[in-house]
């Protein structure tokens, strides 16, 4: 009984202090101007389809992103350096829609890294032109780095390549303006082996089944180990680039 | 287990927002970070990718005063819910106090959603928890999609997928726009600080 009230007396001091600091009395209103300004970014959907390409590749999205390049073409169709940012992005991202989920690990870094430079550009107005062409310098390099790597790669892998679709293989040259379409030929996602319905959806406290995969081949094996030690190395790079720009602020 | 500094009387709880990878987990504390900064009086700590999505977690700490004699310290963190990153997700629960999991309810984040549970289920059992033990909360996010015509998942379907088992307390949330955000927050306080009270007995 003592126990009970303690409780009570906990959960009605708990719930008063919660009210005071959450409650709705005498807040600004939610940030308007965030509002507004994201309604004014131009490259809000493209941002949004690149973001949905690193959680998962599909059709609907990546016919999105060309798309949504194509429109910003015809929007910065007076801007050279703008434009040239939205060709690498458009090779990229025609490079992923053939390759999908076996485009070289890089790929989507870059692909990362150039929406980025060129949110820096398209947002600073007051940007000097030689800064950013010197930033289009940098992500050319890095594009033309990542050219060579695949074609590096492709060679390694297949010694005596037969005939086969130059474009699949790796992104276009930046020059190429025109968009080609590309046949698609691999799932974009593997589809996952859970019922939806009809099974619980976790288990039940006891010791969890073993679950019972499909036999992979050596060769798939092989495959993945190598794509985990690439995705690995990647990230720690990508987190020692974290950090040391955090000690750096 | 909360840290608890008997001498201090001072308890640091440790709340946990976890989910699919772009349900809005960042978005909630974002929500009560910009909206009740002044008040709560702290920072946001936040690593995120080159795109903006959690690399690491998310960090949100700060202090809701004395409680029952004791100070109470809430610290609440985000996980990253791409499936990969999972080795950061296991280590963002340990020590955990409370968890919030924030479905996504659109409709073609159903499997994400349920996946992720599973794989919450897993993490929390490495630590040897229980996810029927532990303070929860299920929060069921972008219900604001439904006007922009994006099809959602009915409310049933989503209790019956994710919560048919748990029974636990359920809202149906929209984190930019702030809609149950602080509700849910209030709840998995609530609830996490009484089970440390009981605990501590």
């Amino acid at each position: 009984m003592a126990d009970s009230k303690d409780v009570d007396t906990l959960s009605t001091e708990l719930e008063n202090r919660l009210d005071d600091l959450f409650g709705d009395n005498n807040l600004a209103p939610a940030d308007a101007e965030d509002n507004d300004i994201a309604a004014h970014y131009p490259l809000a959907e493209l941002k949004n389809l690149i973001l949905s390409i690193d959680w998962e590749i599909t059709d609907d999205v990546l016919g999105k992103l060309l798309q949504q390049i194509k429109d910003l073409k015809l929007t910065y169709k007076h801007d050279k350096i703008v434009l040239t940012f939205l060709q690498i992005l458009n090779s990229l991202g025609g490079y992923i829609q053939t390759n999908r989920a076996k485009s070289h690990p890089k790929t989507f870094k870059i692909l990362n890294s150039v929406f980025s430079s060129l949110d820096k550009v398209v947002l600073s107005r007051e940007m000097p032109e030689t800064a950013k062409k010197k930033i289009l310098r940098a992500e050319m390099n890095r594009y033309k780095e990542l050219r060579i790597q695949i074609s590096q790669g492709k060679t390694a892998a297949q010694p005596k390549p037969k005939a086969k679709p130059a474009r699949a293989d790796k992104p276009e040259v930046v020059k190429e303006t025109e968009d080609q379409p590309v046949t698609l030929t691999e799932p974009s996602v593997q589809p996952s082996e859970i019922e939806i319905s009809g099974t619980p959806v976790i288990e039940p406290e006891q010791e969890p089944d073993v679950v019972t995969l499909r036999q992979p081949s050596v060769e798939t094996l092989a495959e993945a180990v190598d794509n985990i030690k690439k995705y690995i190395h990647d990230e720690i790079s990508a987190l020692k680039k974290e950090i040391q720009a955090l000690r750096n602020q | 287990m909360a840290f608890i500094n008997l001498k201090n009387k001072e308890i640091q709880v440790k709340i946990v927002y976890y989910g699919p990878g772009r349900g809005g987990k960042t978005s909630n504390l974002e929500y009560v970070y910009k909206k009740f900064a002044k008040r709560i009086n702290t920072e946001m700590v936040t690593v995120k990718t080159h795109g903006d999505r959690t690399l690491f977690f998310d960090f949100l700490p700060f202090d809701i005063g004395i409680i029952n004699g004791y100070d109470v310290k809430i610290q609440l963190y985000t996980v990253p819910g791409q499936v990969k990153y999972n080795a950061t997700r296991r280590l963002v629960l340990r020590g955990v106090d409370g968890i919030v999991f924030v479905a996504d309810a659109m409709a073609v984040r159903r499997e994400k959603n349920i996946l992720s549970l599973k794989n919450l289920q897993e993490n929390l059992a490495a630590y040897k928890k229980s996810i029927f033990r532990i303070p929860f909360v299920m929060q069921y996010n972008k219900m604001d999609l439904q006007e922009q015509g994006i099809p959602l998942l009915p409310m049933p379907t989503l209790e019956k997928d994710l919560n048919s088992q748990l029974k636990i307390p359920s809202f149906a949330a929209s984190a930019v726009l702030g809609t149950n955000v602080v509700a849910t927050l209030k709840r998995i306080i609530s609830l996490t600080v009484a089970s440390i009270k009981k605990d501590l007995k």
